[in-house]
C-alpha cells in the first residue's frame, strides 16, 4: 500500500468511527467514490475496530443502547466503570433515574449473573442514606447497565467544602453515611467501593441527606476482571486506590468483609476532617501497579492532626477555612479522639479496626456528645507490628534492625508501665523489674560479642571477661523476668486492660529473646573461646599436616620454580604462620602454595576434634577433591601487576569496564573454590540459605551435594561471616587479578568463547531444559551439562588453580560499585569507592544463568547489599599477615 | 559517578534523553540484560507452561536499576526502552517455545477477545505463536507508520497508558488515541488475515 493510500484509509477510518455505528457503512461508501478496494479495506478495518471506552454521548446512547423502559435525557458523567446517564423511567412510574452503562470489555453474562445473586438483597435495602438500585439489563450492544435512584447532589466532600461545614456538621453527616452502610451490612451487602464520589448529598430545603450510590455494584463488577481487560487505565483496573483497603490490595487476601467498608469510611472521615487523603493521589497514581498495591498495604499515613501540620500552609489555610476554623484550631480539634477514631478505622490490620460500622458510628457519636471514645492511642504491640510491617521484606537489615525493634518495643512497653502505674493498675512486681536496663544489657552484650571475632588467641581474654560479666548478668536476670511474666499471665482475665496485654506480650518476647541468647549465643562464645585457646597450637603443628610452616616459608622464599613458583620472587614473601591455616603444600601444576582453613572444616556438632581433621592433598594433576567435609582451600597468590578492565578492542565490553588501568597488588590469599554450602553451614552454625542443595531433586536437577556453592547469600551475610572468621571478600581488583591468572584475554582460556568449554558453567541446554525451555542464550551450541551450579571443583581451573571464576555463580566483591575513573582508596588490595556505605556492591564472574558475555574477566555488575539470588555466591579471600 | 549509583542507568537515561545515541545503545543493553536476568530468575525452577509478566519484570528492572526518584523525562525514557527490550525478550522466548510446540496449528490472536486488545498482563497468557504473529504484524505496521507501532509497543510491552505514551512520543493524547484505534483495527485484521491488506 502506498503512503497516500495508507493515509486515505486512515482518514476514512477516523471519519467513520466518529459516527454512530449505523451510519458508518454509508459514510464510507459515499466517500470512496466507487473505489471498491478502498471501501472494502476501510470496512474491514471498521469491522475489526473495537469501541474505545471513551464516554459515550447521549445521542450515541440513544442510537446504540436501547433501554426498554427508559428515555435518556443526557450524560451525568463518566467514571472508572463506565458512563452514567440521566434518564426518565416511563413505566410503571414516571421518574428520573441514573443509568450506569458499564464499559465494554466486561463479561456481560457474568456481571449480570453476579448482580442477580445480590438483586434480592438489594431490593430489601430501604434506607434514607442509600440510593436504591432498581434494575439491571443489557444494551443492544451487549453492555451491562444498572438503573439507580437518581440523586441530584454533589459528592459529600464538595458539598461540605462549599458550605464551609465545621467538623461537627461533617461528623454528623458521616454518621448518616455510617447508618446507611450499617443498614446494608445488616442485609448482608457490602459496598466495597465507598469513596467521596459515591456519597452524594441530596438537598431538600434545609435538609441535606447523604446518599450512598452504587451499592452492590462492586460485587457484580469484579475489579479483577476489569484488571484483566483494562490495564491501560491502572487506576480503573484496581478500583479506587485512595480508598482501597490493604486486604483488597493484597494478592493473598481474596475475602473482604464489613471491615473493608469500615476502612473506606475511615478514609472518607480522614478526608472530610482534614481535607487531605491518607495516601495522596498524586503520589499514589504515579506508582507502577505493584508498587501502588504495596503502598496501600504498607505505607502508614500520618494521623489526621499530624497531616494538617505537615501539609503546605496554603493548603492547610484553605482546608481550615472550609471548616470554618483556623489551622491551629483545626489541629487541636483533630488531635486525640478524632486521630484515634480515624486511626482505628483505617488500621492496616483489619483485626484491629472497628469490627462493625456501628462501632465506628458509636465512637463518632460519643465524640460529638463529649463522651469518652472507645478508640485509644496506638499501643506498643501496635507500633511493633507497624515497624515490622514496614521492614518486612528487607532481609538485609538483619540483626541490627531486630535489636533496634526489640529495644524500641520495650521502651514503649515501659512507657506503658508508667501510664498503667499512674492508674494504679500495676502492682509492685512489674515496677521493680528494671526491664529496660536488661534489654540494654542484652544489646550491649551482643555488640561486644561481635567484636570478639575472629576467635583468635588475642581475643581469648576478652571472651573470658565477656562470659564472666555480661553473659552471667543476663543469665542471672532470667528468673526474675520469668517470675514477672508468670505473674502477669496469672492475673490476666477478660477485664485485663489492653495496655497490660501489650506489656505482657513485650515481656514474653524479651524473655524468649534472652532465653535464646543464653541457650545459643553464650555457648557459641564458649566454643569460640575453646577454639581460640587451641588454634595457635593447631596452626603451628597440626597432627595431620604434611608440611611445616617453616618448610613452606623456606620454599616460598626460594621461589625457584621447583619448590615454589618464581612468581613469588619480586615480593620476597616472608611467610609466618597464619592463624587458623595449615599448609597443604605446593600445587604441582601451578607451583603456587595452598593452605587449609581449619575452622571451615571443623563441625562442632559432628564430634571430630579439630586435631583429627584430615588435611587434603594435591593429586598429581594438582586437583584437590572437595567433599562435604572439606574446608576452604586458600591459594597464596603472589603480588603482581595486571590490567584491570577490558582490552581496548573488546567489542563485548561495556563502558564501565573502561578506562583499564595497570594495577599492582600485594600478595594475598584467595579461595580455590567458591564457598560451599557445607562450609557456610559450619562457619555460620546455621542452615544453608541456598536454593539448590541436596534436598533439591527434580527430574532435570538432581544429585546436588553440599559441596556445591552456597547461594542466596547477601553481601552483608558474606561480609559478616567471612570477617568473623578472619577472612574477607576479595576486592574487585583482587578478583579480576585472580580470575585473569596472568592473562589479558576476555576469559582466562582465551578470547574465543569456544575455549570456555570444560572451564565454565554457563547457561546451556541443560539449564534451558531444566527451566522448561524458558531461557534463551545467544550461544545455544554451548553445552556444559550442568542445569544449575556445578560442584565447586567441577570444571578445569585457571593458571592460579582457581575453579569457576567464569560462570557457576556470581561472586560478591568487597567494593562499592564505582567507576574506574574514581581513584583507588588503597593500592595494595586495589580498593575503590570507599565511603558510600549504602552503595551497591560489585559482583563478578557470571553464573549458570549467564551467557558467556557476562562471564568475561573484566565484566562488572552490581547488586544492592541485601540482594540475594540463586546464582549469586561468594569466594573467600584473606589478607597475608 | 559512584555517588550517583545505582545511577549508571540514571546517567545513561539523562544522556539518552539529551540525544546521545551511544548512551541510548548502552541503556538498551543494560535494560535488556537486566530484564533478561530477571526473566530468567522468575522462570527458573518452574516447569511447563510458566508465564512471563511483562509489567512486573519491567517494574523490577526499574527498581533494581534506578529504584529512586528521578525526573519524569528519565522515567519515561526508561519505560520506553524497557518496552522494546521486553518485546525482544518475549519474542525470543516465544520462538524458543514454539520450537517445542510445532504442529499444533496456529490460532487467531485474541486481540479483541475482551473488547480491548490483549493488554500487558494478558500478554503473559498469549501463546507463543500468537505473540510471534503480533510481533510480525507490528513489524509490518512499523513499515507503514512507525509511530503507530511504537504506540502499540509502549502499551503492550511496558504497560504505559495513553497519557504516558503521549508524553513519551511528544504528541497529544488525542493523537495517541487515534493511533491506537487505527493500529488495533489494522493489527487485528492483519492477524486474522495475514496475507491481506499490506
Amino acid at each position: 500500500m502506498d503512503p497516500e493510500r495508507w493515509q486515505r484509509v486512515e482518514e476514512l477510518f477516523h471519519a467513520a468511527i466518529a459516527r454512530p455505528a449505523g451510519e458508518r457503512t454509508a459514510v464510507v461508501t459515499a466517500q470512496c467514490g466507487g473505489d471498491d478496494d478502498l471501501r472494502s479495506e476501510v470496512l474491514a478495518l471498521l469491522a475489526a475496530h473495537v469501541e474505545e471506552d471513551s464516554p459515550l454521548d447521549a445521542k450515541r446512547v440513544e442510537d446504540e443502547l436501547r433501554f426498554d423502559r427508559y428515555r435518556v435525557l443526557g450524560p451525568l458523567g463518566s467514571g472508572g466503570m463506565g458512563s452514567v446517564f440521566l434518564a426518565e423511567q416511563l413505566h410503571p412510574i414516571r421518574r428520573q433515574v441514573a443509568i450506569k452503562v458499564i464499559r465494554l470489555g466486561m463479561d456481560t453474562e457474568r456481571v449480570l449473573k453476579r448482580f442477580e445473586v445480590e438483586r434480592q438483597a438489594l431490593a430489601l435495602m430501604n434506607h434514607d442514606n442509600i440510593a436504591r438500585v432498581l434494575d439491571a439489563g443489557t444494551t443492544a450492544r451487549g453492555q451491562p447497565y444498572f438503573v439507580m435512584e437518581h440523586v441530584p447532589g454533589q459528592p459529600i466532600t464538595t458539598h461540605c467544602d462549599e458550605r464551609r461545614l465545621d467538623l461537627r456538621a461533617r461528623i454528623a453527616m458521616l454518621c448518616g453515611v455510617c447508618a446507611g452502610v450499617q443498614h446494608a451490612h445488616q442485609k448482608g451487602i457490602l459496598h466495597r467501593d465507598l469513596k467521596a464520589s459515591n456519597v452524594l448529598v441530596a438537598t431538600a430545603g434545609d435538609r441535606a441527606v447523604p446518599k450512598i450510590i452504587d451499592f452492590g455494584l462492586a460485587r457484580a463488577i469484579d475489579h479483577r476482571e476489569l484488571q484483566a481487560t483494562l490495564s491501560s487505565d491502572r487506576e480503573i483496573a484496581i478500583g479506587t486506590p485512595e480508598y482501597m483497603s490493604p486486604e483488597q490490595a493484597s494478592p493473598e487476601t481474596l475475602d473482604v468483609d464489613t471491615r473493608t467498608d469500615v476502612y473506606a469510611l475511615g478514609v472518607l472521615a480522614y478526608e472530610l476532617l482534614t481535607g487531605f487523603l491518607p495516601l495522596p493521589s498524586d503520589q499514589l497514581r504515579r506508582l507502577p501497579l505493584t508498587e501502588l498495591l504495596r503502598a496501600i498495604r504498607e505505607s502508614e499515613p500520618p494521623r489526621p492532626s499530624e497531616r494538617v501540620i505537615r501539609e503546605h500552609p496554603d493548603a492547610v489555610r484553605l482546608a481550615a477555612a472550609n471548616r470554618a476554623t483556623t489551622p491551629p484550631a483545626l489541629v487541636r480539634s483533630l488531635r486525640g479522639e478524632l486521630d484515634w477514631i480515624v486511626g482505628r478505622a483505617t488500621d492496616k490490620e483489619r483485626e484491629r479496626r472497628y469490627a462493625t460500622v456501628a462501632e465506628l458510628a458509636d465512637d463518632l457519636r460519643r465524640h460529638l456528645a463529649c463522651e469518652p471514645v472507645r478508640a485509644g492511642p496506638p499501643g506498643a504491640g501496635y507500633r511493633l507490628r507497624k515497624l515490622l510491617r514496614r521492614h518486612r521484606g528487607q532481609v538485609v537489615a538483619g540483626i541490627a534492625l531486630l535489636l533496634t525493634l526489640v529495644v524500641g518495643l520495650v521502651a514503649t512497653a515501659i512507657g506503658f508501665t508508667e501510664a498503667a502505674h499512674q492508674r494504679n493498675r500495676f502492682e509492685a512486681k512489674v515496677q521493680e523489674f528494671d526491664l529496660l536496663a536488661t534489654i540494654e544489657q542484652l544489646r550491649g552484650a551482643r555488640v561486644r560479642r561481635d567484636a570478639l571475632h575472629p576467635a583468635w588467641p588475642e581475643r581469648a581474654a576478652d571472651m573470658r571477661s565477656w562470659l564472666d560479666t555480661e553473659a552471667r548478668r543476663l543469665r542471672d536476670a532470667l528468673p526474675e523476668l520469668r517470675r514477672t511474666v508468670r505473674a502477669l499471665s496469672e492475673r490476666a482475665n477478660a477485664d485485663t486492660p489492653e495496655s497490660e496485654h501489650f506489656l505482657r506480650g513485650a515481656l514474653t518476647r524479651s524473655l524468649g529473646d534472652i532465653e535464646g541468647f543464653v541457650a545459643d549465643e553464650v555457648p557459641a562464645v564458649e566454643r569460640d573461646l575453646w577454639w581460640a585457646e587451641r588454634i595457635d597450637a593447631l596452626t603451628r603443628s597440626h597432627p595431620r599436616a604434611r608440611v611445616s610452616w617453616a618448610d613452606a616459608a623456606a620454599a616460598i622464599a626460594r621461589a625457584d620454580d621447583i619448590t615454589a613458583s618464581a612468581l613469588y620472587r619480586p615480593g620476597a614473601i616472608d611467610l609466618r604462620p597464619q592463624t587458623g591455616l595449615v599448609p597443604i603444600g605446593m600445587n604441582p601444576v601451578t607451583r603456587l602454595w595452598e593452605f587449609y582453613d581449619l575452622r571451615s572444616a571443623w563441625d562442632p556438632d559432628a564430634g571430630a576434634a579439630p586435631e583429627e581433621l584430615p588435611i587434603p592433598s594435591h593429586g598429581a594433576d594438582g586437583a584437590i577433591d572437595v567433599g562435604d567435609a572439606t574446608g576452604i582451600v586458600l591459594v597464596l597468590l603472589p603480588g603482581g601487576t595486571f590490567r584491570l578492565g577490558a582490552a581496548d578492542d573488546d567489542e563485548l565490553a561495556t563502558d564501565d569496564e573502561y578506562p583499564a588501568t595497570e594495577l599492582t597488588l600485594a600478595p594475598f590469599f584467595v579461595a580455590r573454590h567458591e564457598l560451599t554450602q557445607a562450609q557456610w553451614r559450619r562457619l555460620s552454625g546455621g542452615a544453608t540459605p541456598s536454593a539448590f542443595g541436596p534436598d533439591y531433586d527434580t527430574p532435570n536437577v538432581h544429585g546436588l551435594t553440599s559441596a556445591h556453592p552456597v547461594e542466596q547469600v547477601s553481601w552483608d551475610d558474606c561480609d559478616r561471616l567471612l570477617r568473623a572468621h578472619g577472612m574477607t571478600l576479595p576486592t574487585e581488583a583482587q578478583w579480576e587479578y585472580a580470575a585473569r591468572a596472568g592473562t589479558v584475554s576476555r576469559w582466562w582460556p582465551g578470547d574465543d568463547r569456544e575455549a570456555l568449554r570444560g572451564g565454565a558453567n554457563l547457561l546451556d541446554r541443560a539449564g534451558i531444559v531444566a527451566s522448561g525451555n524458558a531461557l534463551t542464550t545467544p550461544w545455544p551450541e554451548f553445552f556444559d551439562g550442568f542445569p544449575v551450579h556445578a560442584p565447586v571443583d567441577g570444571l578445569r581451573p585457571n593458571a592460579f588453580g582457581l575453579h569457576h571464576v567464569h560462570g557457576n555463580v556470581w561472586e560478591w566483591c568487597l567494593d562499592p560499585w564505582a567507576s574506574y575513573d574514581e581513584p583507588l582508596t588503597a593500592s595494595a588490595d586495589g580498593t575503590r569507592g570507599a565511603g558510600d556505605e549504602l552503595a551497591p556492591r560489585v559482583i563478578r564472574g557470571g553464573s549458570f544463568l549467564s551467557a558467556h558475555l557476562a562471564a568475561r574477566s573484566s565484566k562488572r555488575d552490581y547488586a544492592q547489599r541485601g540482594f540475594f539470588a540463586e546464582d549469586l555466591g561468594v569466594r573467600a579471600a584473606r589478607a597475608l599477615r | 559517578m559512584a555517588a550517583e549509583l545505582p545511577g549508571d542507568v540514571t546517567r545513561l537515561l539523562q544522556q539518552a534523553g539529551a540525544g546521545d545515541r551511544r548512551a541510548l545503545t548502552a541503556l538498551m543493553d543494560r535494560v535488556y540484560a537486566e530484564l533478561h536476568r530477571i526473566a530468567e530468575r522468575s522462570m527458573r525452577g518452574e516447569r511447563g507452561d510458566h508465564t512471563l509478566q511483562p509489567t512486573a519484570l519491567v517494574n523490577e528492572a526499574w527498581l533494581r536499576l534506578v529504584g529512586r526518584d528521578v525526573d519524569w523525562e528519565s522515567r519515561r525514557h526508561f519505560f520506553a526502552t524497557a518496552a522494546t527490550a521486553m518485546r525482544r525478550i518475549l519474542v525470543d522466548h516465544a520462538r524458543r517455545h514454539r520450537a517445542h510446540r510445532r504442529g499444533r496449528g496456529a490460532r487467531p490472536v485474541p486481540l479483541d477477545a475482551a473488547g480491548t486488545v490483549a493488554d500487558v498482563e494478558q500478554l503473559a497468557e498469549v501463546r507463543p505463536d500468537q505473540l510471534l504473529a503480533i510481533d510480525e504484524a507490528l513489524a509490518r505496521l512499523a513499515e507503514h507508520d512507525a509511530r503507530k507501532a511504537r504506540v502499540v509497543e509502549l502499551r503492550f510491552f511496558a504497560g504505559l497508558n495513553h497519557d504516558e505514551i503521549a508524553a513519551t512520543l511528544g504528541v497529544s493524547r488525542a493523537t495517541v488515541e487515534r493511533d491506537w484505534a487505527f493500529a488495533r483495527a489494522w493489527l487485528h485484521r492483519q492477524i486474522a488475515e495475514p496475507d491481506d491488506g499490506s
